[in-house]
């Protein structure tokens, strides 16, 4: 798997995750936060690798902070 | 009940629907052991016992023999550290927990592998979860952090994924200093502590004349945890704070906490002790008699024995546990969960027990005859054989500042009152003495109240 396809794999996760935050269910939110926060981490850690295409890093560079936005 | 649709289905069950949750969540369980685990492959082929044959909890309970902390100590000895029962690749172990070899035969070693570190969070957050945590949150974790032990590292893990916003206070400062950080906060709305920190804690803001339920109205819940206690402490307890006091029970061998009060709490309004319901699904509990291990009726008392469903590094199959709990059917309970439960607040161990003068004596025993006085700070208890070479049991107390205040007369009122009190409860006649309060420890997570000093004293009346 290249480095491309590993960080586009997280980003889905990101994705599916971000969008679970929406549960209505309060033992389970607060552990879809959680983790987000993971993921997010994981994917900083990946973009600040270099980039397997040329700009695929720069394009995605992260605030910080990033990873907790959408957050209940 | 709970606001969880997760937990709602839980809570919907019937007893039969539960149960076969059980059974089915225990053979998959069986089935795991046989294919991953050599120790209790070894054991359930040595029993005989096929998942498919286990069409029933009794089945399991028929056939599957007993483990115990001996068995486990001599599986660490053969194949250290972890034992044949880790289960799981070495490499797979990402957090290594111990027992805390209270008991002077060992520690257990308990390997947890990533997916167990996030299940023993959540073991401890459920609990919470249905005693009245919420996610945002602020909670005040007073017991120690960090370390060897599962209760060093389950409940940082279980605030974090509550979205707790917590402080993780236990061991790195003072009583005092706690104080002055919830003060400096303004809103606490749950305090995780052993029982008897906990008083330590209400103590603490006596002595500055602070009344807790003034400052943190909204407190959702004060949460024991290690030590048993008497009715009327934690009713008095429930005023000076003005919210619920809740308890849950649990051990490194189930990776958290399998029981927990409702919202009816460890106490209830009639004054009767409360339940902790069994956290069925994720742990399969027993109580039986530690003599036959057949199981007690409703209401007695038993040894804990307990499996665990959904671990993967360590698990447990039937372990005999040592802790003596009162077994109460969920019907015992009026909140409509069929789970069945403990009784709250007298939790006590096998170990801890005490032959004085052919009594079997539990510490909680005075525990509950000492701490029933709101008068009282704190107590240490020991046996030793004086100079003639007789057993003499010495308990020290230490009364809060007014009542050590108070006239002398009342002093040896109390006094009296605690002796006879203790011989009713136990049986043994025992020398009060009052003390000041720097003259006795403080107890930062489970209390070691009892030393028992009879084998130096025999050896120095037999010289």
């Amino acid at each position: 798997m290249t480095r491309d396809e590993e960080r586009g794999r997280l980003e889905a996760i990101e994705r599916e995750a971000r969008a679970l935050l929406a549960s209505a269910d309060p033992l389970l939110r607060s552990q879809y936060a959680h983790l987000l926060g993971r993921v997010s981490a994981l994917l900083a850690i990946v973009r600040e690798g270099a980039p397997d295409s040329p700009g695929a890093g720069r394009r995605d560079s992260p605030a910080p902070g990033d990873g907790r936005r959408g957050q209940a | 009940m709970s606001g969880s649709a997760t937990l709602a289905r839980l809570e919907r069950l019937s007893r039969a629907e539960l149960e076969a949750l059980q059974l089915l969540r225990l053979r998959a369980q069986l089935e795991r052991l046989l294919r991953a685990n050599a120790f209790y492959r070894a054991r359930l082929e040595a029993a005989g016992v096929r998942p498919e044959q286990v069409r029933s909890l009794d089945d399991f309970r028929r056939r599957v023999p007993l483990s115990t902390k001996a068995d486990f100590l001599r599986d660490q000895e053969e194949a250290p550290p972890f034992g044949r029962r880790l289960g799981i690749p070495r490499e797979d172990v990402a957090l290594v927990n111990l027992t805390g070899g209270t008991s002077g035969q060992g520690q257990e070693v308990y390997g947890r592998s990533q997916h167990d570190i996030a299940h023993q969070g959540y073991l401890h957050y459920l609990a919470w979860f249905i005693a009245g945590l919420r996610p945002g949150h602020v909670a005040l974790n007073c017991v120690p952090t960090g370390g060897l032990t599962t209760g060093g590292w389950g409940p940082p893990e279980g605030f974090r994924i509550a979205g707790a916003t917590a402080f993780h206070a236990g061991g790195a400062i003072s009583t005092d200093a706690k104080v002055d950080l919830m003060l400096r906060f303004g809103d606490v709305h749950f305090i995780y502590a052993s029982t008897n920190y906990l008083h330590t804690l209400s103590e603490a803001f006596r002595r500055r004349g602070l009344s807790p339920a003034e400052r943190f109205p909204m407190m959702q819940a004060l949460f024991l945890v290690a030590e048993g206690y008497p009715v009327e402490w934690a009713r008095a307890t429930e005023r000076f704070w003005g919210c619920r006091v809740h308890e849950g029970y649990g051990s490194t061998q189930v990776a958290g906490f399998c029981s927990v009060t409702c919202e009816r709490g460890a106490v209830r309004s009639d004054g009767a002790r409360g339940l902790m319901h069994l956290l069925e699904w994720e742990t399969y509990v027993e109580v039986v008699h530690p003599g036959t291990g057949e199981p007690v009726a409703p209401g007695e008392e038993g040894e804990v024995v307990v499996t665990t469903l959904g671990i993967e590094g360590s698990p447990v199959l039937r372990f005999a546990t040592r802790d003596r709990a009162r077994f109460l059917p969920w019907t015992a309970c009026d909140c409509g969960r069929a789970w069945n439960g403990l009784e709250a607040g007298t939790i006590g161990r096998y170990d801890d027990m005490l032959k004085i003068r052919g009594n079997n004596v539990w510490p909680l025993a005075v525990d509950t005859a000492v701490f029933a006085h709101p008068e009282v700070a704190e107590y240490t208890g020991r046996v030793f054989v004086d100079d003639r070479g007789r057993t003499e049991v010495e308990v020290r107390v230490a009364l809060r500042p007014e009542a050590a205040d108070a006239g002398e007369a009342s002093r040896a009122a109390l006094a009296a009152a605690l002796a006879e009190e203790i011989k009713v409860r136990t049986n043994v006649g025992m020398t009060v003495r009052l003390v000041p309060r720097d003259t006795l420890p403080t107890f930062t997570y489970k209390a070691r109240r009892w030393t028992d000093e009879r084998q130096a004293g025999l050896g120095r009346s037999g010289a």
